[in-house]
């Protein structure tokens, strides 16, 4: 039954004239855009992207020498990824906060609220982190 | 003359001391009361002190005196006394017809009687197998054959209707109990009975029945599977049995090797001195640990092991020769150092020799593992006494400033870095993100140009 419904679904779309892959780049350049756009529009989204593209590498490069040298000092490498994954997902958590578009999910938390609270979460984090490491 | 006379003082007293060993009987260190009790049947040995006079002069000479009494269904013998203690070192019960040894007397008696630490000489014969002795051995796992059976050789016996009276060229199977030096071409065993095992680890096999050898039920007649007790070398004809308390028991399935007639010395007195524990006694005197350093120097404070250091275990073992301890030497003792399982099983290295001991001792890095650990020694030989020792000590783990600090492993210099990297990049982009505005980038672009 599932095999007939699919074929039909494909054949609906066969039918609409356009095939998956031609959908899907479109999508993709349309949201691309749109996110190009919304950089355009706003420096700090800018400035948050850098710092989260910095955070995958150092978080990609520890993971790399971490398999290829060995997990000895278990704990620094848990204690430097966990401070790139953390300081990601809490910067993360600042641009979703920063987007005019939520503003509805976050009313009544001011810009600066959420900034303040940004750094007091980090400042946390990386207290841990020092502390984990050694 | 000052001189003369101490040279005299000299000679006598070496010459006292030599006599003084000559006449020095031997004993053994577990003795208690110095007494032997030694069961006979009159039905089967009429005269029995001048049959045996030879072996009652071995049990003498032994340390022991002894104490003849007959085996009387009647009256009553007092193994232990009203406080329940032994009365006797060693029993000795020869082959018996009668239904009990004495009145008061069972198997359970003779099972309180090794309990208590007593050695028994227990011997039965195709002539007289008595009921409460054969209990007690089924017991410890020993099967004599039942009086109305012979043991018999076909191939190896002249006159094989009689049955076997004599084992040509025995093999002694332990070297505890019957030494090297005491071996004999030629072992009297007349009207003998054969005993089959069950598996008892405790029970040490002294003497196999030859290969060709059955015993077999003579009031059958014929020999078949129904009537054979033992087949081949499947049975024994000597056995000896050392409890955990160390009590030892010894049974021989015939009597006539220690009688006069048959007496050998050496083979005689060995066994006895084994069954008495004056032969095959060891003891330990040393069981000692201690925190060592790299290179196996003894460290001056001693607070206890965590995991990784390194600790050097000490023993010493003795050997009762008769008259004293001297050093008992060997290659074959091992230290377990034990947590559920052991961690390590260390050969003991022969360290050297004081008067009385053997010092033995090991070095040996304690695991990377803390909990509750036993050092142990488990010197357990047939025919000799059990040497089990063992202490329990905690191994501690690392205390929390043990560890080396990241800064020393130069591996998680690159982790450090990226988090301070991190830390860094978190400020400026910080710093950053208050700084500017909410511009668009176009406009910016337009502002600079």
């Amino acid at each position: 039954m599932k095999k007939v419904a699919k074929r039909a679904a494909e054949k609906n779309k066969k039918a609409s004239g356009k095939p998956y892959h031609q959908d899907l780049a479109h999508s993709v350049t349309l949201a691309y855009k749109s996110y190009l756009k919304g950089l355009q529009e706003n420096q700090k989204l800018r400035l948050i992207d850098t710092f989260l593209a910095f955070l995958v590498c150092i978080g990609i490069l520890q993971f790399i020498f971490c398999v290829l040298v060995g997990t000895f000092p278990f704990n620094g490498f848990l204690g430097g990824f966990i401070s790139a994954v953390g300081q990601f997902v809490l910067t993360v958590s600042l641009r979703l906060q920063c987007l005019e578009s939520n503003q509805s999910s976050f009313k009544g938390i001011l810009p600066e609220r959420a900034f303040g609270d940004y750094i007091f979460a980090s400042i946390i984090l990386h207290f841990v982190v020092i502390h984990f490491i050694n | 003359m000052q001189l003369l006379k101490a040279i005299f003082v000299l000679v006598a007293s070496v010459a006292l001391a030599e006599a003084k060993a000559l006449t020095q009987k031997v004993f053994s260190p577990y003795a208690l009361t110095n007494k032997t009790l030694v069961l006979y049947d009159v039905r089967i040995q009429d005269d029995f002190t001048s049959q045996y006079s030879q072996l009652l002069q071995a049990i003498r000479s032994s340390g022991s005196d002894v104490d003849v009494k007959r085996i009387e269904p009647d009256s009553a013998i007092a193994l232990f006394d009203d406080y329940e203690q032994r009365l006797y070192d060693n029993l000795l019960v020869m082959p018996s017809k009668s239904r009990l040894l004495a009145s008061n007397l069972d198997f359970k008696s003779l099972e309180e009687f090794s309990r208590k630490g007593g050695n028994m000489l227990l011997l039965t014969s195709g002539q007289g197998s008595q009921t409460d002795v054969s209990v007690f051995l089924n017991q410890l796992g020993i099967y004599p054959s039942p009086k109305a059976y012979r043991l018999v050789d076909y191939h190896n016996s002249n006159n094989w209707q009689l049955g076997v009276d004599k084992i040509e060229n025995p093999v002694f199977l332990n070297p505890h109990i019957v030494p090297e030096g005491s071996q004999v071409s030629e072992l009297a065993y007349e009207n003998g009975s054969a005993a089959l095992l069950a598996g008892n680890e405790f029970i040490i096999p002294v003497l196999r029945a030859k290969e060709t050898s059955i015993t077999y039920d003579v009031d059958r007649g014929f020999v078949g599977s129904q009537s054979t007790w033992h087949s081949g070398s499947d049975g024994f004809l000597m056995l000896a049995h050392q409890a955990r308390n160390n009590a030892r028991v010894f049974w021989a399935g015939s009597d006539t090797f220690l009688a006069d007639s048959h007496f050998q010395k050496d083979l005689a007195h060995g066994i006895w001195r084994w069954v008495s524990r004056v032969n095959g006694v060891l003891k330990s005197d040393r069981f000692e640990h201690t925190k060592v350093d790299r290179d196996g120097l003894s460290l001056a404070v001693q607070d206890g092991y965590k995991v990784k250091d390194f600790c050097k275990f000490e023993t010493a073992f003795s050997k009762w020769n008769g008259t004293a301890w001297v050093p008992y030497e060997t290659t074959d003792a091992q230290l377990e150092f034990i947590m559920l399982d052991p961690y390590y099983r260390l050969n003991l290295t022969l360290d050297g020799t004081s008067n009385d001991s053997a010092l033995y001792s090991t070095t040996f890095q304690i695991p990377d593992h803390h909990g509750m650990f036993t050092f142990k020694v488990d010197y357990s030989r047939p025919g000799l006494t059990f040497l089990k020792q063992y202490s329990v000590v905690p191994v501690r783990h690392l205390a929390n400033d043990e560890y080396p600090r990241s800064w020393q492993i130069t591996n998680s210099w690159v982790y450090v870095a990226s988090f301070f990297s991190v830390v860094v990049a978190w400020l400026v982009f910080v710093f950053l993100f208050i700084v500017s505005g909410k511009k668009p980038l176009a406009s910016a672009e337009k502002k600079k140009e």
